[in-house]
């Protein structure tokens, strides 16, 4: 009896060791960059006055125009619309000067660029891994790929819906957002939709819906689930647009929240999701059954745009890009989520609109 | 940046102006000398060129002596080789030209700080501004029909209703009596730029008829400069090319009690519209605008005495506009195809009293617009209409108080009911004193303006705000005249303009922009016109001086006391021409100060100061009763690269040669 025991024994214990202790989870959804934070500055189009400006958390201080004053006689160009960093490089596209801007991440030193056709208007970019990234093509109405090392257009122009703005990658599959832009292409067919795109076949396996003037696409792997940030149309009066969410395994609608909401972004742990929300940051507690926007802080400058919004898991605050009115230098202010009321500023270019850490 | 009048590089020319100017008053006195030994004119005619009133001026009455008041002769049309309307208006203080480039790039007009849309441009007294934008681009106004031009600068809407917050500029045409039989020419110059022109007239029992043909055109393929990526390279304009073929004519009436003329002017243009130049890019490569316009004008005058007229005015105006773009493809996967039709119909009619001293004029008008395009709001559909209405009375009298009738006042109301746009009331007050021992003329003027919104600002597709109300802008005018010096007229003006919910453009984000009221803008300034024909008129002098600065007082703005973008604190223009056996030699120069191209007025955006000079030279011929006029200019004569519009290259050295016969 007692070697029956003994077996009982030795197999639980190969079947507990199975299962994995737990740990801190791995932060997919944040940028957990302990040096500083890049704030790309789009500028004004047709103005050829987009910058890259530098946050050090160490000495608390900006550095604006890191990106030309590190590459002496060098431009970013025309209407900068996205930043990612993927190891020490970071990659920026530039749309209207159709280039992917290739810099050294810790030295802001240029490494090159990747130059579309002047057809072209590279919008929002996502890797794969350190070698492949999609772009999405606002003017071709396509997605482009990528290769990030060698500085190459391997797939020059897949098909998607009108006016391609977010991208965002998992499991094998791309979620390119729609947009239509606004009114102008509202008819035309997928405005309004998320494609889903099969990265092994290049073929869109099932389109997202009812999601008008679709800007922002966001994962969140920790829960398995998609977000989605949607403006509506401009020329409808009662137009709030709003935040889906998709579950990513089936693709289907799992909530939806109907205000005016832009911004999104997750928090470390995948639990809250952050956004702005008519004049105020809000937060929404996704493991709520049926979660509600709380306000957090509120923009007092009626004439002012917030315009950017990130969080930094390293000091556990929400960076804001305040774009002001559009057409003057924007500020950074840093909320710290345990001291709201005491923000920091920091002079940036003109719109910034996108917030990285590194 | 506060105001400072040395503040910007011509700051360096500083040292210069005393020598200048002590050189001018030297060869002043010395002209005056000289004309002490001729002949004994009069003086006061010299001095101050009397104001010939014709049915196509203004205001057959005075309404227009209480500001500041300029105008452009034939002769001085003729003299700088305008191809263009904008090439010789620059010569009038107070006024910028928003230059995109080239012969086919577009050209608007502001007045004293103030914005294209609120300067009025008209033709023999008609506003042609566009009801569909507001502005006129004065590149495809055929400059042959045009014998004089009008500046009024400051508010008058009393006077000439809406958008008059800057001030009107008039295009007078050609009447039968100020134009040859036979007029034709040519002229050609780099870049293909090419110009051609013939008009004649007859006379029949009917009355005088007019026409005329005009065609110019020009590649406008210019290089410039540009640094892409560290490197500096040599680019050429692309899709630049312009054609633009005019046709007018008119009929004027023989002179009786009851006086009529009809003019239409016909015009179709086509040409590519180069955007900005940026990194890696030129915008807009492949967009081309195509237009077509139709005006007919008809104006009569009924005298019933000497003390009495009724003026009866009318005017058409169709204008089609297509602007294709297969690049813009955020509109549409095939890009941009827009298509407008604007219409526009005016009827005015104007009662003009005098009894002795007292002049009395009651205006009334009626307007109606429309537009049909493609590019509407959705809720708009493709369709939208504006009715307007508008009456007026204004009263002018002289008294004495030094002297007799050294004083004259007015007083002038108007009212316009706008069907979509909202209702004002414009009131208008003016003084002037003219010194009776002297040739010296004081002015004061008040009036309280307005500027509707135009129907892209309401109904553009995801830029139209349709409950926009009219800019509301107070104007204040003094000014002098003076004419003490021997053969020089010197003008000066102060003025201030505060304007309240200005529309601009905002940005929802940096490429898709709504219209909003919300300016607060105050404008003042100082302006300066010397007019010199000296040593009997062997050599001729103008100058115009600005000195202005344009504020944001929008308290909730971050831009709150910052310079309003694309107005420079000086601008400065001058012309020379020497005259000698038959030849005229004459040099011309436009100085701007530094102005920024964005509301931040930061130094990113700092549009750097400019001096271009200009050269020609002419010779008169006469053959067998004809007049030949030969000429060879050339413009920016140092090549200067610079560019009026950010992003927007300016063409650089100019060389045309030109051909005109009289008969």
């Amino acid at each position: 009896m007692k070697k029956y025991y003994v077996f009982f024994a030795g197999l639980m214990i190969l079947i507990v060791s199975c299962v994995k202790q737990p740990s801190e989870p791995i932060d997919d959804n944040t940028n957990i960059g302990k040096t500083g934070a890049f704030i790309l500055c789009e500028g004004l189009y047709n103005k050829d006055n987009s910058t890259l400006d530098r946050f050090d958390f160490a000495s608390n201080t900006i550095l604006n125009d890191y990106f030309g004053k590190t590459n002496t006689g060098l431009r970013l160009g025309d209407s900068g619309s996205d930043v990612v960093i993927i190891g020490n490089r970071t990659y920026i596209t530039v749309s209207a000067s159709h280039t992917i801007e290739v810099m050294e991440t810790l030295t802001g030193k240029s490494l090159g660029r990747i130059i579309y056709s002047q057809t072209s208007s590279p919008r929002k970019i996502c890797m794969i891994n350190d070698s492949i990234g999609y772009v999405t093509d606002l003017l071709r109405n396509s997605i482009s790929k990528v290769n990030l090392k060698s500085l190459t257009i391997i797939l020059d122009s897949l098909p998607v819906g009108p006016a391609p703005e977010g991208i965002a990658f998992y499991n094998n599959y791309l979620f390119v957002a729609n947009s239509g832009f606004g009114d102008y292409m509202a008819n035309v067919p997928k405005a309004g939709t998320v494609s889903v795109i099969d990265i092994t076949t290049n073929q869109a396996i099932k389109e997202l819906k009812n999601l008008p003037n679709v800007i922002e696409v966001l994962i969140n792997k920790k829960s398995g689930k998609l977000y989605v940030g949607y403006l509506n149309l401009p020329s409808l009066s009662d137009s709030t647009g709003g935040i889906a969410e998709f579950n990513l395994n089936t693709f289907d609608e799992t909530r939806r929240w109907k205000f005016k909401a832009s911004g999104i972004t997750l928090s470390s742990t995948g639990d809250s999701l952050f956004f702005f929300k008519d004049s105020t940051v809000s937060m929404l507690k996704l493991k709520d059954a049926n979660p509600q926007p709380q306000e957090l802080f509120t923009n007092s400058a009626s004439s002012e745009t917030w315009y950017s919004l990130s969080y930094s898991a390293y000091n556990n605050s929400l960076y804001v890009g305040n774009a002001k009115n559009f057409q003057v230098n924007g500020s950074l202010l840093i909320y710290p989520l345990n001291d709201l009321l005491n923000p920091k500023v920091f002079q940036t270019g003109i719109n910034p609109n996108k917030i990285v850490f590194f | 940046m506060k105001f400072n009048f040395f503040n910007h590089h011509f700051y360096d020319l500083m040292y210069c102006r005393p020598v200048l100017v002590s050189a001018y008053l030297l060869i002043v006195f010395a002209s005056s000398v000289f004309s002490q030994n001729k002949e004994v004119k009069d003086s006061v005619k010299t001095k101050f060129p009397e104001i010939v009133v014709s049915a196509s001026r203004l205001n057959i009455s005075s309404g227009t002596d209480f500001s500041a008041y300029s105008t452009i002769t034939k002769s001085e049309l003729t003299k700088l080789g305008a191809v263009q309307i904008s090439d010789v208006l620059q010569f009038i203080p107070g006024i910028f030209i928003k230059n995109y480039g080239g012969m086919g790039g577009f050209k608007t007009l502001s007045l004293r700080g103030s914005t294209a849309k609120q300067t009025v441009i008209m033709i023999d007294g008609f506003r042609i501004n566009s009801t569909q934008n507001g502005m006129s681009d004065l590149s495809i106004i055929p400059i042959d029909m045009v014998n004089e031009i009008e500046i009024v600068r400051g508010g008058n809407s009393a006077l000439f209703g809406a958008n008059a917050i800057g001030g009107i500029v008039n295009l007078i045409t050609r009447t039968s009596d100020t134009v040859s039989f036979i007029k034709g020419k040519i002229n050609y110059g780099s870049y293909d730029d090419f110009l051609t022109s013939i008009n004649s007239k007859f006379i029949s029992f009917v009355g005088d008829f007019d026409g005329s043909l005009e065609y110019s055109s020009s590649q406008g393929d210019y290089k410039f400069q540009v640094t892409d990526f560290g490197e500096s390279k040599t680019l050429h304009r692309e899709n630049a090319e312009f054609e633009n073929m005019s046709f007018s004519i008119s009929l004027n009436s023989k002179p009786s009690d009851l006086n009529y003329s009809i003019k239409g002017i016909a015009r179709i243009s086509d040409r590519g519209t180069p955007g900005a130049v940026t990194q890696n890019n030129v915008e807009n490569a492949f967009a081309r605008l195509k237009e077509k316009e139709l005006i007919i004008l008809g104006a009569s005058s009924l005298i019933f005495d000497e003390n009495q007229i009724l003026n009866i005015t009318s005017l058409f105006r169709i204008n089609d506009y297509n602007y294709r773009d297969p690049l813009l493809k955020w509109y549409s996967p095939t890009g941009i195809d827009e298509i407008f039709t604007n219409r526009d119909f005016q009827i005015t009619s104007k009662y003009s009293y005098k009894y002795q001293k007292f002049l009395t004029d009651i205006n009334i008008e009626s307007g109606y617009s429309d537009i049909r395009g493609n590019m509407l709001q959705p809720g708009v559909g493709d369709y939208r209409k504006r009715s307007s209405f508008g009456i007026s009375a204004r009263v002018e009298n002289s008294f004495g108080i030094f002297n007799e009738s050294d004083f004259t006042c007015q007083l002038g109301l108007r009212a316009d009911i706008l069907s979509d746009a909202g209702n004002a009331i414009s009131p208008l007050v003016g003084l002037i004193y003219n010194v009776a021992s002297l040739p010296l003329k004081f002015r004061f003027n008040y009036a309280y303006n307005f500027r509707p919104p135009n129907f892209n600002e309401m109904y553009y597709l995801n830029y139209g705000t349709a409950n926009l109300v009219p800019e509301r802008s107070h104007s204040f005018n003094l000014g002098l005249s003076c004419g003490v010096i021997s053969n020089t007229t010197i003008e000066t003006e102060t003025f201030l303009i505060s304007t309240k919910n200005q529309i601009i453009s905002v940005p929802n984000s940096p490429v898709q922009w709504s219209a909003r009221n919300y300016g607060k803008v105050l404008t003042k300034g100082l302006e300066l016109r010397v007019i010199s024909s000296l040593f009997d008129k062997l050599i001729n002098f103008q100058l115009a001086y600005t000195l202005q600065e344009a504020i944001d007082k929008s308290t909730e703005s971050p831009t709150f006391d910052m310079q309003i973008p694309y107005v420079p604190q000086e601008l400065i223009a001058g012309t020379v021409d020497y005259n000698f056996v038959g030849f005229i030699v004459g040099l011309n120069f436009q100085y701007s100060s530094y102005y920024y191209t964005l509301p931040g007025n930061s130094l990113n955006n700092l549009m750097p100061s400019y001096t271009i000079l200009n050269a020609f030279v002419s010779k008169n011929l006469g053959l067998l009763g004809t007049n030949i006029e030969l000429r060879i200019d050339c413009n920016n004569l140092f090549d200067t690269q610079y560019s009026v519009v950010w992003k927007y290259p300016m063409p650089g050295r100019l060389l045309k040669g030109g051909i005109l016969i009289r008969i």
